[in-house]
């Protein structure tokens, strides 16, 4: 991998920037050289002012921690995008913040760049005995690079999923989409019906691909177990690439979507326009609440369909990971404020609030998960645990170009009719894999 | 026979006119009417124009998340950076036309041709200098930034308007036996009022409207602008229309308030900037 | 705002080397402040990127000189020379709808009098507003579901709702409009006011010699505007050759790359894909074009002015 051995850009800065912000006193309002000893710096994708059920709860939460212990918590909200960036950057200039959100798939280019601590080192035995082994294995382990533990889940979730509607699956006689490519993809077809399209693909985001998505249906060996490469040439992406052809020549994807974020996929199904589409499992409740086009009471979730028998899969990522800053300067009241974070109790506030999976497992007995308004979470809950259910591996290389240059071939694959094996051997120069 | 043509000529004019002007206009009416409607009216079909049940929620939740502090720091930094602009690139105009400043010439190619660096393309380099001089993601940042883009402008402006001020009119200023300072605040500076109000407006133009520079320059929420704030509505959970475009309204009100005060001197500063340059 | 000499004698009271002398300095103090700023802010900045360029870096993690590599490899592929295309065709695309739009606009001011001020007035409006804004008003225009406004439009005619952004044939028509629906009008200013600099006298003298109004526009108007419509040309060329926010905001450079221009190509690299040298040896490209264009339209103008004397 890149990172190790290079040279951080800035190192000298602190020291540089530290005396002439001296000098700049009166103008700095408040920064990453500020860190009293009693104060908790996050960045992270929520506002604490927010007011979205999740940013709600967080609230909640570091009111609590901050009147059991003598730490302020404060919150710098960031892009959500721009988090990683933001915070490798920080690291380098000595300016990052204690805590940080990260994607999972972005986590070993802030590990080589030297950005995290160890976990191991700061969180309590108490914690290392009930919470971890308490959490899904799946996400725990891939936190842990090289005997360190870099960050910890939270919120473990599908992530990339396919919502449908009830209603229009049952005007041909389903209850849920077929888990198998071959009879998705007809389903699909007679899904599409006026204005409404089957089904609804993302293609232009720089953190979503849905041809992985697609080709998650050929299990975890998608991934070089070396490299961490996809083979874009090989008989499981030409495949997948064809799926995508047969659901356009069926009539299931349409080519005049060919430019569409996920965002511009939900603004669209709201208004009625899919049965079927990809979507980012978290914004379940965001989805039922911009409902226009059709009864929020019919959205529900399904895993991806699968290839060849396989079960049906579930790539669970890009999904958030909080890490610990290998600069921080308050490790110990920052983890306490992380523990805080994955309490039973907070468990069960972030699903019950906020409609997210327990990162507690054990807090799934909890009778309220029978109630019908749990039945969703039980559902992802169900997703996760599923067979198919895997993640990206620890190192994919080129993360930061692989998302833009597949979405680039998914946009060929629908909308040319060039061979897929030319279209895929293209984005494998591109990457110079 | 030539009158009639005349009155088609001019009902055809008028009417492109308006037409012009619903589709320069339409947008944003648009976005006002979506700011005023509740979440699940917003995708309607068809869509209305005038919201049926108006509300003011989408602004609330603006307020409710803090962003009338970022529209406080844009404009503080639009403030600051626009007078800092516009005294040193007035002052600098005059000279070039004034004094005999050497290498004048050079020093004119290099304010045009700092004009023509794409300053996104410098932001990279920027952050890193700027956070080893301490002054990254702190109240300065912006302002420096956005005085050392609009300074070139307001160079080229004062410096077209001053050529055409006959150095007459200041001679015999100081024969009436104003002090040169006199001079230059009671003669020199009002007479450049619309070349000097052209360039400030263009430099709040420049400074309120930026996106990416703030975006890369400051981090700390307590020091973001409203563009970048705005943003954030575009989040997580997916674009909330309601409140991004009640955001396009606020953000669109002030520069289209100060250009309606001083559009006079603006269409003037401009016009006479580029005819006489 | 201006620093005075502290003696108060005015340099043409003095003897003539002396004034020029005393002129030279209080000129230096004078334009000093301005040239330090521009060149501390733009100047370095631009040596540390040309820097950065010769380098490997990526994702903050500067890995060792690479000499030309970044531009070599970058020359080396077809779609950089592609980016170098498109940037050209949404260039000169914007500028061959906006000038002649603006030229109508100015010429509907000048005709339509005082009511002509207000119509300039209001075609101003969108100028004044924040690029990323504009981009999130269309996009929410443009919204291709039965709900959108745009496709509303359509429906009313009776057209299904087209997805102009997602159209690998339409994508780049759409923000090339948008970029000059919010920039024409700063061209009609400078218009306007060319027009305004026309003497009147001409249009009698040539409306007696019997000229029809396209005569009058072919032989009067054109060759008199002309030195307005090259600064309204170089003006927007730049502005348009370095347009990112439309484009980041409406189609992220898709479908199928159609619109990914050479400043987005900037901004994909270094900003998304954190490729930072590579994405710096993209900015030096983009600065030699710029400067070759400008350089371009101040040699037209010169001969232009030089030409009539």
């Amino acid at each position: 991998m890149a990172g190790t051995g290079s040279r951080l850009i800035d190192r000298r800065s602190a020291l540089k920037g530290g005396l002439a912000a001296g000098v700049a006193m009166p103008f700095i309002a408040r920064s990453g050289f500020a860190q009293g000893a009693g104060t908790v710096r996050i960045w992270t994708f929520m506002s604490a002012e927010g007011q979205s059920p999740r940013e709600k709860v967080f609230k909640t939460l570091i009111d609590e921690f901050e009147a059991k212990n003598k730490v302020k918590v404060v919150v710098e909200p960031q892009p959500f995008q721009e988090l990683e960036t933001k915070f490798v950057a920080a690291v380098a200039q000595k300016r990052a913040p204690d805590l940080v959100w990260l994607r999972d798939t972005f986590l070993s280019l802030v590990v080589d760049r030297k950005g995290l601590a160890d976990l191991n080192e700061v969180l309590t035995p108490d914690f290392k005995r009930d919470a971890l082994p308490d959490m899904f294995e799946v996400f725990t382990q891939k936190s842990v690079f090289d005997g360190k533990r870099v960050s910890l889940p939270i919120w473990p979730s599908p992530a990339q999923i396919i919502f449908y509607r009830k209603d229009t699956l049952r005007e041909i006689g389903l209850d849920a989409p077929p888990l198998a490519w071959e009879t998705f993809t007809d389903a699909a077809a007679k899904l599409t019906k006026g204005d409404r399209i089957g089904f609804g693909l993302p293609t232009s985001d720089n953190s979503v691909s849905a041809f992985i998505n697609i080709m998650s249906g050929f299990g975890p060996e998608i991934f070089d177990k070396t490299t961490g490469r996809l083979n874009l040439t090989g008989p499981q992406a030409i495949e997948t690439a064809n799926v995508v052809r047969a659901l356009v020549a069926k009539g299931a994807v349409s080519k005049t979507l060919l430019n569409a974020m996920g965002d511009d996929i939900q603004d669209q199904f709201a208004a009625g326009r899919f049965a079927m589409a990809q979507a980012f499992a978290p914004r379940f409740q965001q989805y039922q609440k911009i409902a226009a086009g059709y009864d929020p009471k019919e959205l529900a979730v399904s895993a991806w369909p699968s290839f060849g028998g396989r079960p049906p899969a579930v790539l669970l990522g890009p999904y958030w990971t909080v890490g610990l800053a290998a600069t921080s300067q308050n490790k110990e009241a920052a983890a306490a404020f992380l523990e805080s974070l994955y309490t039973p109790a907070a468990s069960m506030r972030w699903a019950k609030d906020a409609g997210l999976i327990p990162d507690r497992r054990s807090v799934m007995k909890d009778p309220w998960f029978e109630k019908p308004e749990a039945a969703v979470t039980r559902n992802f809950y169900e997703l996760l645990s599923g067979k198919g259910a895997f993640v990206f591996p620890q190192r994919v290389p080129d993360i930061t170009k692989i998302f833009s240059v597949l979405n680039t071939s998914l946009q060929e694959i629908i909308g040319t009719d060039e061979k897929v094996e030319v279209i895929l051997a293209r984005a494998k120069t591109t990457l110079n894999w | 026979m030539n009158q009639g043509m005349r009155l088609t000529g001019r009902a055809a004019l008028l009417a492109a006119s308006a037409l012009a002007s619903v589709v320069v206009l339409g947008p944003i009416i648009w976005a006002l009417s979506t700011s005023l409607k509740s979440d699940n009216h917003i995708f309607a079909v068809p869509p209305r124009l005038i919201p049926d049940e108006p509300t003011l929620m989408h602004f609330q939740r603006l307020v409710a998340e803090g962003v009338q502090w970022s529209f406080l720091n844009s404009a503080f930094y639009t403030v600051v950076s626009v007078a800092f602009a516009v005294a040193v690139g007035g002052t600098a105009g005059y000279a070039l036309v004034r004094y005999p400043v050497p290498a004048k010439r050079a020093l004119l190619v290099l304010f045009m041709g700092v004009m023509s660096i794409p300053s996104y393309a410098l932001l990279l380099p920027t952050q890193v200098i700027f956070v080893r001089l301490g002054i990254f993601d702190t109240r300065l940042a912006l302002p420096i930034l956005y005085a050392a883009h609009v300074i070139p402008f307001a160079v080229w402006m004062t410096r077209a308007h001053f050529a055409t001020v006959p150095r007459e009119l200041e001679q015999a200023a100081l024969v009436d036996g104003y002090s040169r300072f006199e001079a230059v605040w009671k003669v020199i500076i009002p007479g450049a009022r619309p070349a000097l109000i052209a360039a400030a407006a263009f430099g709040f133009l420049y400074a309120w409207n930026d996106y990416i520079t703030a975006t890369t320059m400051v981090e700390s929420p307590d020091l973001r602008t409203l563009p970048v704030a705005l943003i954030f509505f575009q989040g997580f959970h997916g674009r909330d229309w309601g409140a991004l475009m009640a955001g396009v309204v606020i953000a669109t009100l002030p520069p289209i308030v100060l250009f309606l005060v001083y559009r006079r001197y603006l269409i003037g500063g401009f016009s006479e900037g580029s005819v006489k340059g | 705002m201006v620093s005075v000499p502290a003696s108060g004698t005015t340099p043409f009271t003095r003897s003539i080397e002396d004034a020029a002398r005393a002129g030279r300095r209080v000129g230096t103090t004078l334009v000093g402040p301005a040239v330090l700023v521009v060149i501390a802010v733009n100047i370095l900045p631009a040596f540390f990127g040309f820097y950065s360029s010769l380098r490997k870096i990526f994702f903050f993690g500067d890995e060792g000189f690479a000499g030309l590599d970044n531009f070599r490899s970058l020359f080396a592929d077809p779609l950089t020379w592609e980016a170098i295309g498109r940037s050209l065709i949404f260039t000169f695309g914007a500028l061959a709808l906006a000038v002649p739009l603006a030229l109508l606009a100015a010429l509907a001011v000048r005709e339509l009098g005082a009511r002509g001020r207000i119509l300039l007035t209001i075609l101003l409006v969108p100028w004044a507003m924040s690029p990323i804004v504009v981009a999130l008003l269309w996009k929410w225009i443009l919204l291709p579901s039965p709900g959108g406004l745009f496709a509303s439009i359509l429906a009313t005619f009776g057209m299904p709702p087209a997805n102009l952004l997602s159209n690998p044939t339409w994508a780049m028509p759409t923000v090339i409009a948008v970029a000059v629906w919010r920039t024409f009008a700063f061209a009609a200013i400078i218009l306007t006011a060319g027009l305004g600099q026309i003497p009147k006298d001409l249009y009698k003298a040539a409306a007696v010699d019997g000229l029809t109004a396209m005569e009058r526009f072919s032989r009067i108007t054109v060759p008199l505007l002309a030195p307005s419509i090259l600064i309204v040309l170089s003006m927007l060329t730049i502005s348009y050759f370095n347009e990112v926010q439309v484009i980041i905001g409406l189609t992220s450079g898709g479908p199928i790359h159609s619109t990914t221009t050479l400043a987005y190509q900037l901004y994909l690299t270094g900003f998304v894909e954190l490729d930072q040298g590579r994405g710096n040896a993209i900015a030096v490209v983009m600065f030699l074009i710029n400067l070759v264009l400008i350089v371009g339209y101040v040699q037209l103008l010169g001969n232009k002015k030089g030409g009539e004397g």
